[in-house]
């Protein structure tokens, strides 16, 4: 009988003890993990956002930033209008690579499309366009044609139909971009010569018609030249033009970002608390029941092991409740958040995506690894005493 | 999921599958262990004291004489060993060693206690004690005279204050920790006072539990463990847990365990306390046919009842040794004689 099988069985011999620690880990590892993936799950998907966006700089109409970001962020419609003439003036200004319109539009109510009531949508130019374009070519091999459109990826066709009903014009679903956890999910992108018609047959199609403003754009997107400080061309924007505000990529949301920042310290910081009072606890636990254990320990030195041995026997009981309890720990919560990541996303009002497979799988081992440290810190102290207990007052106990 | 491959949902949902199929397998599996253990009743009496079969070597022993037993009456008639004998050759054979020498050697040994600043006990007091190959020896006292530090001194659980205690010719307080560990999985065999067995360890486990610290293999230690159970009248004993055996089953199985690895020196601390008469001389007559094969024994007690056993014996009171006579105690048995 060998050292692990030793410690299985003295595991499954002390039901209570070893539950006891067997649970504590099992909760702590559970509950670092959830508070990880609401951290981690909001960060990955605001940079998921932003990639999806793919703009160096968003050029939105001066006092509009808080309503373009919570369009973008919360799929909520905003109509924000600027003369198309700014187009040029972007142009103009050095460092700028290539600039594209977008134009800001939104459903009725009632939408029957999407898993929301009144959807985002989002008319861009295909000729000078390098947001949606470069997914067009990798997914469709091919630019949008009139008529067509692709979307988040809550956006759908609805049952029983061919294509999205929107102002009495069909539009067909030619695709659907990745999850981000933003209000991009139920955004439906489309052509503006596609909205345009659509403007046009909505005054005699539709209930309420779709208004889009002669020679108006909503937003631009500024690609820089490689090479080029963004935060230079946003500064130059801001000097050399009126009425527009430049908004760079990496400080989109971020008023929503700084909101969050407190909350996320807030479940790191409980995190780090509880994680101290279970170490805590733990200790206890295997101090005394390396107090509870001193004659069986001496016994076992007294038929031949040796202190090492001893050492490594607490530590190898301490291991095999660690990993168990993290493992299961973490499973559970894993299987609770991902079977209801919607749920959750919905209940904490914040944009929430489910890391990568490559980094949940990190996260996996390093809750392991921590619950794995945490409790071979804990016993270490009392298989240190016990290992080196003097036998014969320890069999007189 | 959106963003993951249809490879890595199927790996995600596979693995979601396959822990919870294989948590309910543990449980259920556990549930019915469980289940086991609590419906085998503890036995209260002993059951393997039945066996009697015939064997070649004699058992008679008639105690006599003046000494007193534990009980008081008069010592008992004669009986023959109610334990199978069959035991394999490796548990019968005799334990090489060289021819005579001294198994244990205490040269002048002391050992002090200091319980705190003012008090200093000394259990032991310039023993000068020399055990040879094969003998069986006692050492009488009461309780608190040292008798139990004597023998953990020969185990080198203790380091002596003064003098030295050799085994086998080798100064135990010159070994390191591991050397002394080795040692005592190699040579020593030990018979504890107190419950000793490891109660998360089943019975079988439990008497093969000094073999992983020796040369043996698992399956070798099992298959010995075994024969012991066997030839102690126990073989029913080998999966249930130390808290379901009576006192002196308890007792046997500690005897088995101290002989797993085939020890040359045997330490037993009140091997027969806490049991009656009839369990008393059953174990005194099996240790007494184990050292028939070789084994040395040095064994401690309060019991009277050993004396007649022994090829010598000692009395202890207050740390010091005194040889007393043997025969006062018995009509000594043939073998003995």
């Amino acid at each position: 009988m060998k050292l692990l099988k030793l410690a299985i069985k003295n595991i499954t011999g002390s039901g209570f003890r070893s539950m006891a620690i067997f649970l504590c880990v099992m909760g702590i590892a559970g509950f670092l993990l959830s508070t990880t993936l609401i951290i981690r799950g909001s960060q990955y998907s605001l940079t998921s956002a932003i990639e999806r966006l793919g703009a160096d700089i968003i050029v939105v109409p001066q006092g509009a930033e808080d309503k373009v970001e919570s369009a973008l962020l919360m799929g909520k419609p905003t109509n924000v209008w600027m003369p198309q003439e700014n187009l040029a003036k972007i142009a103009a200004i050095p460092g700028v690579q290539v600039v594209s319109p977008q134009i800001y539009l939104g459903s009725m109510y009632g939408a029957s499309c999407c898993a929301v009531s009144e959807m985002f949508m989002v008319a861009f130019d295909p000729k000078t366009d390098f947001t949606i374009t470069p997914w067009l070519i990798k997914n469709l091999g091919r630019d949008l044609a009139k008529g067509e459109s692709i979307g988040g990826t809550y956006v759908f066709v609805p049952e029983g139909d061919t294509g999205i009903k929107l102002y009495g014009y069909y539009l067909t679903l030619d695709g659907n971009l990745e999850a981000t956890g933003t209000g991009i999910d139920q955004t439906m992108f489309l052509t503006i010569d596609t909205a345009e018609e659509m403007a046009k047959s909505s005054i005699t199609t539709a209930l309420e018609p779709l208004i889009i403003p002669q020679d108006s754009i909503s937003t631009i997107m500024v690609k820089v030249a490689p090479g080029v400080d963004v935060h230079q061309v946003a500064i130059q924007i801001l000097s050399d033009t009126t009425g527009m505000y430049p908004i760079e990529s990496p400080n989109l949301f971020g008023a929503f970002r700084n909101q969050m920042n407190g909350l996320l310290w807030g479940f790191f910081a409980l995190s780090i608390v509880i994680w101290i009072i279970a170490a805590m606890m733990m200790a206890v636990n295997f101090s005394m029941a390396a107090n509870e254990r001193k004659r069986e320990m001496a016994v076992l030195r007294a038929v031949g092991a040796s202190p090492g041995f001893i050492f490594r026997l607490v530590l190898t009981e301490a291991g095999i409740l660690a990993v168990t309890g993290a493992i299961i720990g973490i499973a559970i919560a894993s299987t609770g958040f991902f079977l209801f990541r919607n749920a959750i996303a919905a209940s904490l009002k914040m944009p929430f995506l489910f890391p990568s497979f490559s980094s949940f799988a990190g996260l996996f081992g390093a809750g392991v690894g921590l619950a794995l440290v945490t409790v071979a810190l804990a016993a270490l102290i009392p298989a240190i005493r016990i290992s080196k207990q003097e036998l014969a007052i320890a069999m007189r106990e | 999921m959106a963003n993951y491959t249809a490879i890595e949902n199927i790996a995600l949902w596979t693995s979601i599958v396959l822990f919870y199929v294989i948590a309910v397998i543990f449980i259920v599996r556990y549930a019915r262990l469980k289940s086991s253990v609590r419906h085998q009743a503890p036995k209260l009496e002993d059951s393997g004291s039945q066996d009697t079969v015939s064997t070649s070597v004699k058992t008679d022993y008639t105690v006599t004489g003046t000494g007193n037993n534990a009980t008081g009456q008069e010592p008992s008639t004669p009986r023959s060993v109610p334990i199978n004998l069959t035991s394999p050759d490796w548990a019968r054979k005799k334990v090489s060693s060289k021819e005579g020498g001294n198994t244990v050697v205490f040269d002048d040994v002391t050992k002090h206690f200091r319980l705190d600043e003012r008090t200093t006990i000394t259990p032991v007091r310039k023993v000068n004690l020399e055990i040879g190959r094969g003998e069986f020896v006692v050492i009488l006292g009461r309780s608190g005279t040292g008798k139990t530090t004597l023998l953990n001194l020969a185990a080198g659980l203790v380091c002596p204050s003064s003098g030295t205690v050799y085994l086998d010719g080798e100064d135990l307080s010159a070994m390191t920790q591991e050397q002394l560990s080795e040692m005592r999985s190699r040579k020593l065999g030990f018979i504890f006072q107190f419950p000793s067995l490891i109660p998360a360890l089943t019975i079988k486990d439990n008497i093969s539990l000094p073999a992983m610290f020796g040369d043996q293999d698992s399956e070798q230690a099992s298959e010995r463990a075994l024969d012991l159970l066997k030839m102690l009248g126990l073989s029913e004993k080998a999966d249930v847990f130390p808290r379901q055996l009576s006192a002196g089953e308890t007792k046997r199985i500690v005897v088995a365990r101290s002989l797993i690895n085939q020890p040359q020196l045997i330490l037993a601390d009140e091997p027969t306390s806490d049991l009656d008469a009839k369990t008393e001389q059953e174990v005194l007559h099996l240790l007494r046919e184990i050292n028939e094969t070789g084994v040395t024994f040095l064994i401690v007690t309060h019991s009277m009842q050993l004396v007649p056993f022994a090829t010598r014996a000692f009395e202890m009171d207050h740390g010091e040794l005194t040889e007393i006579n043997t025969r006062k105690f018995s009509g000594v048995p043939a073998e003995l004689a």
